[in-house]
């Protein structure tokens, strides 16, 4: 377990040295990026960014500027808006993109979990055609097709709901159920599937030969060891739902981070891109390391054999 | 781990698999729009009549005009087209990339194995679309840097299946046997491993083709992917999304024909997987760009 611990951690050290190496050079290899110095900036701003990435320099000086920076959490100026800072930015729009990035998860897990669960009883039940259903249509209609399919019917058309900008509660339902459309239809579906797996087990066998409630033998019994495999792909519908909300706050005019980096990809605001990368490559990571060390300390497994081996 | 149960469920299987069957119409028909396009329209999907901007469908144009005048109808099939076949090459630069890749690590073992597998998992740690984006923005819009860029943003799947085949195959007893009489590995692969691994490979495969779809036209809407005058899919529903208030059915149509062979893929893929004892995990597919 502790040598699971420390191999895990180191691989998530050495992605997130790759991930800040491959966006150092990929920003060194930007057409008319800040490093080509082919398009004029203000000057300020010019003079800022020579200044902080030593841009007179040897490129190995430059390189340790960069990951020095990282380390000690700053990301870095805006290429576009004078005086701002990606930091500040991440500041302000990342409890954004939070909020409804969190609501759409709880959405997925609290319609997904009990939905699967039904389903998973009895083969052709309503629960079990819902499930059919939703995954059919979470998996064939992208979120950037459905967000302006709902925005229209929903708000143009219905105008049910306002359709864009930050506001009140109502501002935020069809961006949220935009988002957790896919991943309820993948949430339902995998408790599904898992719960159907243990259902039959011995030991369910077992607590229903020695009486005990239905309720009890389902949520007591088979739940816990039903959801130990969903938990495996909670991490990635994690990231899933952050790259998403790219989208969705672009459509919605949400002032998230998906929204800034849309923006900042149309204008080719580089301090931003690169900031924005460097800090959501961070969260998945530790996300992703997180769940992996739960999923390892509920079910000991999975240390030895990992996601991807064993199968 | 829970192989049986998925044994029983593949027994129980039987003819018509209306997946199967619905997956494959569905395809069909959107393939052979997309390639007798020219011959069902009269009209070229550049052709810009100012005079006949944004009109709703109507009989000469059946499912109306965009904001240039040009006819959506003809658009769709295009861009139809120009969507199959970058998923198509995407998927046939997987395979060159991931097929050897995971046959190499699975063949040879040990360290190499270790080795490789290692930046695989380390790779699968970055969110590739976030540098997916940052690598278009190096090499700029346009065919090859969605080429190279969803090239190599797929392979890593492909080459995990791979692997794990081959490690599990390579002991079998017609592998031995080959072995035995001095084939060389080369031969064994493509003689007696790739057609034993063929029918999980082609499930996989066929879940990566709208994987591809979905990503080139989510960049298309970020104005990463193809450039005009060439349409994609992606293309059209971002122009929808544009003129959505005043032309709804620019937004409408191409949403509706993106989701139609979204399903078809999928459709066709459990379908397909219905066939095999062992169906992939959905992680492998589902996950990567739910976007």
């Amino acid at each position: 377990m502790l040598s699971y611990l420390a191999r895990r951690g180191a691989v998530a050290v050495v992605v997130l040295w790759i991930i800040a190496t491959l966006t150092f050079f990929l920003m060194h290899n930007l057409p008319g990026g800040p490093f080509m110095g082919e398009k004029r900036l203000p000057e300020a701003i010019e003079r800022n960014i020579v200044e902080r990435y030593r841009l007179g320099e040897p490129i190995h000086r430059q390189y340790k500027a960069f990951l020095t920076n990282i380390i000690r959490g700053d990301l870095g100026p805006s290429f576009r808006y004078q005086g701002r800072s990606v930091n500040q930015l991440l500041g302000r729009a990342f409890p954004v993109s939070a909020s409804v990035g969190l609501l759409a998860l709880s959405l997925a897990l609290g319609v997904g979990v009990p939905l699967g669960i039904k389903g998973a009883i009895r083969e052709g039940s309503p629960a079990d055609r819902l499930i059919f259903l939703l995954t059919g249509l979470g998996m064939s209609v992208p979120t950037f097709v459905l967000a302006p399919v709902l925005l229209y019917v929903f708000a143009l058309k219905l105008r049910w709901l306002p359709p864009a900008l930050w506001g009140g509660p109502a501002h935020l339902v069809l961006p949220v159920v935009s988002l957790a459309l896919f991943p309820t239809a993948l949430v339902a579906k995998l408790v599904q599937r898992s719960m159907a797996d243990v259902l039959w087990g011995d030991y369910l066998h077992l607590a229903r030969a020695k009486g005990l409630p239905e309720w009890m033998v389902l949520y007591r019994h088979a739940l816990p060891n039903a959801l130990v495999p969903v938990l495996a792909y909670i991490g990635p519908l994690t990231a899933g739902i952050l790259t998403g909300s790219f989208v969705v706050e672009g459509i919605f005019a949400l002032p998230g981070l998906g929204e800034y980096f849309v923006n900042s990809i149309y204008n080719r605001d580089y301090g931003v891109i690169m900031g924005v990368a460097l800090f959501y490559s961070t969260l998945l990571v530790g996300i992703n390391l997180a769940f992996d060390l739960l999923l390892a300390y509920l079910d000991p497994r999975f240390a030895l054999w990992g996601r991807g081996g064993g199968g | 781990m829970g192989s049986c149960g998925e044994d029983f469920r593949a027994r129980r299987l039987k003819w018509p698999r209306p997946k199967l069957l619905l997956g494959l119409l569905l395809l069909g028909l959107v393939v052979l729009l997309a390639l007798l396009g020219p011959l069902l329209s009269p009209y070229s999907p550049r052709e810009q009549v100012l005079a006949r901007s944004n009109l709703p469908p109507n009989s000469g144009h059946y499912l109306g005009t965009d904001a240039l005048g040009r006819d959506l109808f003809t658009r769709l099939l295009w861009g139809a087209r120009v969507s199959l076949g970058i998923a198509l090459v995407v998927v046939i630069i997987n395979i060159a990339i991931g097929l050897p890749y995971g046959a190499i690590s699975g063949w040879y073992g040990g360290w190499v194995d270790i080795y490789m597998m290692g930046l695989v998992d380390i790779l699968y740690g970055i969110p590739s679309l976030l540098y997916i984006i940052f690598l278009l923005l190096v090499l700029g819009p346009g065919l090859k840097g969605i080429f190279i860029t969803l090239g190599l943003a797929y392979w890593l799947d492909l080459a995990r299946q791979v692997r794990n085949q081959v490690l599990s195959l390579k002991e079998a007893e017609f592998v031995l046997a080959a072995r035995a009489l001095g084939l060389s590995p080369g031969h064994i692969f493509w003689r007696e491993l790739l057609p034993n691994m063929a029918g999980p490979l082609m499930v996989t495969l066929t879940f990566h083709i709208p994987q591809a779809i979905f990503l080139e036209a989510f960049l298309s809407y970020l104005g990463l992917g193809v450039t005009a005058p060439t349409a994609s899919l992606g293309v059209l529903l971002a122009e929808g999304v544009a003129n959505m208030r005043s032309a709804p059915w620019q937004l409408i149509f191409p949403a509706v024909l993106i989701s139609l062979i979204m399903l078809g893929f999928n459709l066709l893929g459990e379908g397909l997987g219905e066939d095999e004892s062992k169906s992939p995990s959905p992680g492998s597919f589902y996950f990567d760009h739910p976007v």
